[in-house]
């Protein structure tokens, strides 16, 4: 079992977070959940109707590997998204996103 | 999507046997894709649904056939001599291949094996309306009306309404189909026939829940659509029909968000029960 990949799950299960960083590792879903199958196995966890919570061994564990595994950079958890970069513009120039890149749809209006 | 969730979901897989499917590793990591791009509450929401979702595969179509013709009236089947089966499309799309056309074939071939019907002539398949126009029916002769799915029962109305001009009699008519949600029923019911059916759909949201668990639900759907930009018209699946059923093609009352593809960046992402 991979050591990060146990820290992170181990990490999402006592935050009850979402776990795309391991999807951003590359894991794939049957990965994921056999991961999470192990940690059941591993008596980790205690799965109750409502929520799933670290056992005494799994919090034990993963305070193991938060000392190897936690980012305490900054510039390791806060990755810039190159994809909203633009190009410096000047203080007097107005940026116009390009409405085909928006996220949201723009409403379209009919000249009189 | 949690931990706690992905875990659901897989107990979902699991207790629907979902992994006998040969198409089942398709199915989950679409769902899996899916469930990536929506928040925790939208997740839920979805997992909930799935719960009801039926997923009829192409195996297990002889045994819904088997199951629904073993229902049809015994005395209809006595007196009978001979078939002739004509699939529900609406009078417009009659040359083109749909499911109900396609589902025919394979209901004729079992038909075969059902002891009850062996002094019964079934090799009658009428394909258009104006094959269907030239039919007179005799005392010991029925006309089949099949479909795989009949959802809010729009296109058999269109389908009936063109076959009240031909001279077939209301009780000579036999409407047979694996699936059915419960407003196609009633309205074909309306018109007096007997249906025979395999499995019944209620509307997801509508008919589980009560009061404000509705209103929630069926907000917290549109705003699911929304974000993924599915065609407006099919909002709460065609018709608001918020079907829960994929069949070998995924009926459009399917709420859209298990079949419609949606942009990830530049690139088409198929759904978990894509119907193209």
């Amino acid at each position: 079992m991979n050591e990060k990949h146990l820290y992170l799950a181990l990490l999402k299960i006592k935050n009850n977070t979402n776990i795309n960083e391991l999807v951003h590792e590359g894991l794939e879903l049957f990965e994921i959940t056999n991961l999470l199958k192990q940690i059941i196995e591993l008596n980790y966890l205690i799965e109750t109707d409502s929520e799933l919570i670290l056992s005494e061994t799994g919090y034990e564990r993963f305070r193991i590997l938060e000392l190897q595994y936690k980012k305490t950079n900054k510039s390791e958890w806060i990755k810039p998204d190159d994809r909203n970069i633009i190009k410096k513009i000047r203080k007097n120039d107005i940026f116009v996103p390009n409405s085909k890149e928006l996220t949201f749809r723009l409403k379209k209006r009919i000249r009189k | 999507m949690t931990p706690k969730q992905l875990l659901e979901l897989d107990k979902i897989i699991t207790k629907k046997e979902w992994t006998d499917n040969p198409l089942h590793t398709s199915v989950n990591n679409k769902l899996f894709k899916l469930l990536n791009r929506l928040d925790n509450d939208e997740v839920t929401l979805i997992l909930e649904l799935l719960h009801k979702f039926t997923w009829i595969s192409n195996s297990q179509y002889d045994k819904k056939i088997l199951d629904v013709f073993r229902k049809i009236d015994p005395n209809i089947i006595k007196s009978c001599k001979k078939l002739y089966f004509f699939p529900i499309v609406k009078p417009r799309d009659s040359k083109k291949l749909k499911s109900g056309l396609s589902i025919i074939y394979p209901i004729v071939g079992i038909l075969n094996y059902i002891e009850e019907f062996d002094h019964v002539k079934t090799r009658n398949i009428i394909s258009n309306f104006q094959e269907l126009k030239k039919i007179t029916l005799k005392e010991d002769e029925y006309l089949i009306l099949v479909d795989d799915f009949i959802g809010s029962g729009k296109t058999f109305e269109d389908c009936y309404n063109q076959i009240q001009q031909y001279s077939i009699p209301n009780e000579k008519i036999i409407i047979c189909t694996l699936a059915i949600q419960e407003d196609g029923l009633e309205l074909i019911q309306k018109h007096g026939f007997s249906v025979y059916y395999s499995h019944i759909e209620k509307k997801g949201i509508s008919n589980n829940y009560a009061g404000d668990e509705i209103i929630r639900r069926i907000s917290r759907m549109t705003l699911i659509e929304k974000k993924l930009k599915y065609n407006p018209r099919y909002s709460l699946g065609f018709e608001r029909s918020e079907g829960l059923i994929s069949m070998i093609k995924t009926p459009n009352n399917t709420f859209p968000v298990f079949w419609h593809e949606y942009l990830e960046g530049d690139e088409i992402i198929k759904a978990p029960f894509p119907r193209y």
